[in-house]
């Protein structure tokens, strides 16, 4: 079981931890938000990209639980998989929106917990997986933030684009 | 076409000196392709900034001596070169050549690619925004740009007063790299490329410095071109602060320590002090970089040199340090008895040890926060908090103040954060190198969250830019790892930093600090409407857009002839002087010539003019709510300026007078100037005005205080309005009107008091009704 997931191991197996990786950053980064806000702060968030997140994310990290267990069952991959399968559990995050503020913190413990009991898992393997996982949660969270200021300037970018190609044909 | 040709020349002679110092160099010794560069665009920028000083501390600061000196110089190295070592440099340059060419195809991936041709776009819309935009960012025109104007009007370093700035009297290393374009042109036009220039050879910098810990070349070329797409490092690039070029040259700082470690050759040594001699320089943040580099130098000496040849290592790093750095410090202590002002050095760190603004602005004390507002006590006491806090924030995102971007605070910090490790455990089996490299970065935010207060982090950041480089370098130190154990992973990552990169892009198209929009200055161009760059001081922040008011005619008025010699003065914050020398840097600053330089109360120390200046061709008044005017030099009121009545109101808002003396106007170029400025800039208001000004009488004058009144002159300038048009401060008309011992005399929206006064005739207009009466001596 463990060959799947040494070095190099085959290419079907490296596009589901992609996929485990990328939603486990999303799920993380949405975590986070969830654990720095306080009770209520999240019905006042602005209509906008950050709501959008806000309603997606739990949908589409369900989702992603779903997929990451499948994988669980088909026996390929076992521990990343069963580390993601425990990392989705992260969602009940939620119960912070009514005020049970230490619930996320007991979830991200027993996550760690599990995560740190994979022995069987080469350490430079497991700090890479450590590393692609943090990457991928902290970009989450980050454009969670961001994502929407990066984007408003689409029309002055735009105006600019055209404004250079004036300068050219004119 | 002259401007085309001046810029010709002006890439030849950077060319040549880059190409002196690289020849130069791979004649000594035999270096690979990144470090030569590296080399060669350090030593040029330090010869550059070393030729100004030295001619500038004798008072030869011209463009001519300059290119003597630097021409020579290299000329002098090409030579030498040619005729000594040229079949050496021949070999070497074609091994450089082989080894390009043959890592070409490995390096041009389809993300490196995609990242290039972003960075050609980016480059064609940063030069086009340094062409059209005049210098915008606040500190430029507040401290950075005055003493180098200054110093090429009197082609010699003095000291402007720091009673108005404590900026004036830091070290101007970086200032002397916008000098150059600067005085080459004789204008402002390039100046804001020179650090989108320092940028560019930040990448390059990068790319060595991985490269260097075995990151391969494909990598290495990817995260050296992600440090051009940063947001912090887009925002510094068109601007005249320094932070990028301290914070690159702390990365060539490092690369040359680094380089010193892997090889122990004294060559590294010595570039390594002209690097810390050069940052000094620049700004006192390097002392940090200089502090922290010092154990990797005394470690490498210790480990494999006699005692002897150690000290004398060092000694030659120190005293290749001195030229760049020990003038300023001297300078300091003469003028003002700091070496360090306004900041002394203790063992707790840089305490202010005066601030102009505390003085000159009471009440407005950055310097005496509470030590509880420490952003290290915030950090200690919620670390999980404030970091997560701090990163989704990412303090000064879209301005040059900060943001670090996504690719820092995702990738960069959890790669940081597996270099550490490495390095701990490398310093286990006694390995310590990559510790004394990577604590820099704990090192960095320690001693910048300690002398920071967390309500100025989003004004702050670019203060420790550097930790970019070092994200950066950590990330292809960890895509080196992940390309072993996890390829499928590096496509993603790359390709995620690739969407980050354009959308960086994209978000430069908001910033305000400062600001890149080129849609009006194009427009203006494409339909020849173009007067000055300062007009487009209208899109930037702060009292920038009004204050344009004086500063936009005065430069229009000013681009032929030598310029005039302007009054200015503005409550404390406002005074803001960079742009009262014009874009030719063709007049100069009155108040400058007058007041004392030394520290306060200090009589006059050092490089002061000791001639009186003759009286101001013109003056500007800037106003802000009721904050009182801060004078320099010699107090004069608007009102002194009215009463002497040799002066005339060119244009007035609420917050800004820009008065001229009358018979300069009369100068028939001037005068055409004046006109056209009028006509471009109340376009609206003159169509508007010309369907009334048949109802006005041809005798008597035009007194008013009225916005209305530019659009009038211009119609007067032009002989429309057959009268003569006075435009006055709002408190002045009746007097004016009296002065002028006329006896008809028009005024807007309200009669004269002590006047026989009727309605001579009313205008609608989009802002309301416009009336004017006619007023006739009882």
């Amino acid at each position: 079981m463990d060959a799947s997931i040494t070095p190099n191991s085959d290419l079907k197996s490296m596009s589901r931890l992609l996929v485990v990786w990328l939603s486990l950053g999303l799920a993380t980064g949405f975590l986070l938000w969830i654990t720095l806000s306080g009770p209520g702060e999240l019905e006042q968030v602005q209509v906008g990209l950050r709501r959008y997140f806000f309603f997606l994310l739990p949908v589409g990290m369900a989702a992603a639980g779903v997929i990451c267990t499948l994988l669980w069952f088909t026996e390929y991959w076992l521990i990343v998989v069963r580390l993601s399968a425990v990392s989705c559990v992260f969602y009940l995050g939620f119960l912070k929106v009514l005020g049970w503020v230490f619930i996320p913190w007991v979830l991200i413990t027993v996550a760690a917990i599990g995560f740190f009991r994979i022995r069987k898992l080469a350490v430079e393997a497991r700090s890479s997986l450590l590393l692609l996982h943090s990457m991928g949660s902290l970009s989450g969270l980050y454009m969670t933030f961001n994502l929407d200021k990066f984007l408003q300037p689409m029309e002055l970018f735009m105006e600019t684009v055209q404004s250079l190609w004036l300068l050219v044909v004119g | 076409m002259h401007i085309n040709l001046s810029i010709l020349a002006f890439i030849t002679v950077n060319l040549l000196i880059f190409l002196g110092w690289h020849l130069c160099l791979c004649v000594l010794r035999k270096l690979s392709t990144g470090e030569s560069i590296v080399y060669a665009g350090l030593l040029m920028a330090v010869q550059i900034v070393a030729t100004e000083l030295l001619l500038g501390m004798f008072g030869f600061l011209t463009l001519t001596t300059l290119l003597v000196f630097n021409l020579s110089l290299s000329g002098g190295l090409l030579v030498w070169i040619f005729l000594l070592r040229r079949p050496l440099a021949a070999e070497r340059l074609t091994g450089m050549g082989r080894q390009v060419t043959s890592g070409l195809p490995g390096v041009l991936t389809p993300v490196n690619v995609a990242l290039i041709c972003l960075g050609v776009f980016l480059t064609i819309w940063i030069c086009t925004a340094a062409y059209f935009l005049p210098p915008r960012g606040i500190d430029d025109l507040v401290a950075h740009l005055p003493p180098i104007y200054q110093y090429v009007q009197d082609h010699e370093i003095s000291l402007l007063p720091i009673k108005l700035r404590d900026q004036f009297v830091m070290p101007l290393n970086g200032e002397f790299l916008f000098l150059w374009p600067m005085i080459f042109f004789h204008a402002d036009t390039f100046i804001d490329l020179v650090q989108y220039v320092v940028a560019l050879y930040g990448m390059l910098v990068i790319f060595a410095l991985a490269r260097r810990f075995e990151v391969g070349r494909n990598d290495a070329v990817f995260v050296g071109l992600l440090f051009l797409f940063t947001p912090l490092v887009l925002g510094q690039a068109g601007s005249n602060y320094v932070d990028l070029i301290v914070g690159v040259c702390y990365l060539t700082l490092l690369y040359a320590v680094v380089r010193f470690w892997q090889t122990g050759a004294v060559i590294h040594l010595i570039l390594a002090g002209i690097a810390t001699g050069f940052g000094l320089g620049i700004k006192y943040n390097l002392l940090v970089a200089v502090v922290a580099v010092q154990p990797v130098i005394i470690a490498r000496l210790w480990s494999d040199k006699s005692l002897s040849v150690a000290i004398r290592s060092y000694a030659c790093y120190f005293l290749f340090s001195l030229p760049l750095c020990a003038f300023w410090f001297v300078r300091n202590f003469l003028a003002t008895g700091y070496p360090l002002y306004p900041y002394q050095l203790s063992l707790t760190g840089l305490h202010a040890v005066k601030w102009s603004m505390t003085i000159n602005a009471p009440g407005v004390n950055s310097l005496s926060q509470p030590p509880t507002s420490k952003a290290l006590i915030e950090f200690l006491r919620h670390p999980a908090e404030f970091f997560l806090s701090y990163m989704s924030q990412d303090p000064g995102l879209g301005s040059f103040h900060g943001g670090f971007g996504v690719v820092f605070w995702g990738l960069g910090i959890p790669a940081i954060v597996y270099c550490l490790y490495k390095a701990v455990r490398a310093a286990q089996q006694r390995d310590f190198f990559p510790a004394l490299f990577w604590g820099h970065v704990p090192l960095t935010f320690f001693v910048y969250l300690l002398q920071i207060t967390s309500a100025r982090l989003q004004f702050n950041q670019r203060l420790i830019l550097v930790v970019i480089g070092f994200g950066l370098l950590a990330l292809g130190v960890v895509l080196k790892k992940l390309r072993a154990e996890f390829p499928l992973s590096v496509p993603v990552i790359r390709s995620f930093c690739l969407v980050a990169s354009i959308l960086a892009v994209v978000h430069l198209a908001g910033y305000n600090w400062p600001s890149y929009q080129i849609k009006q200055p194009v427009a203006d161009w494409v339909s020849n409407k173009q007067t000055t760059d300062y007009k487009y001081f209208a899109q930037a922040p702060w009292d920038l857009s009004l204050l344009r008011a004086a500063w936009e005619p005065l430069d229009y008025l000013t681009q032929t002839g030598n310029g005039w010699s302007v009054y200015t003065a503005a409550p404390w914050s406002l005074s803001w002087t960079a742009p009262v020398f014009g874009s030719r840097i063709q007049n100069q600053v009155w108040n400058f010539q007058q007041e004392p330089v030394g520290f306060f109360d200090q009589e006059p120390v050092g490089f002061i003019r000791q001639e009186l200046a003759e009286n101001p061709d013109a003056f500007i008044f800037h106003r802000m709510n009721d904050a009182p005017l801060f004078y320099l030099g010699r107090k004069i009121t608007p009102e002194h300026v009215w009463s002497d009545g040799n002066f005339e109101m060119v244009t007035q808002t609420p917050t800004t007078q820009f008065w001229a003396n009358s018979s300069l106007l009369l100068d028939p170029e001037t005068r055409g100037r004046l006109i056209t400025w009028y006509a471009g800039t109340f376009e609206s208001d003159i169509n508007t005005l010309e369907f009334i000004v048949g109802r006005l009488p041809d005798d008597g004058v035009l007194v008013t205080a009225s916005p209305w009144g530019h659009g009038l002159k211009y119609l007067s300038l032009i002989g429309t309005l057959q009268m003569p048009v006075h435009i006055v401060p709002p408190e002045k008309v009746r007097l004016e009107s009296r002065r002028l011992q006329a006896n008809k005399v028009i005024t807007l929206d309200k009669p004269l008091n002590g006047y026989k006064s009727k309605l001579l005739a009313s205008l609608k207009t989009a802002d309301g009704t416009v009336v004017f009466y006619e007023n006739r001596v009882r």
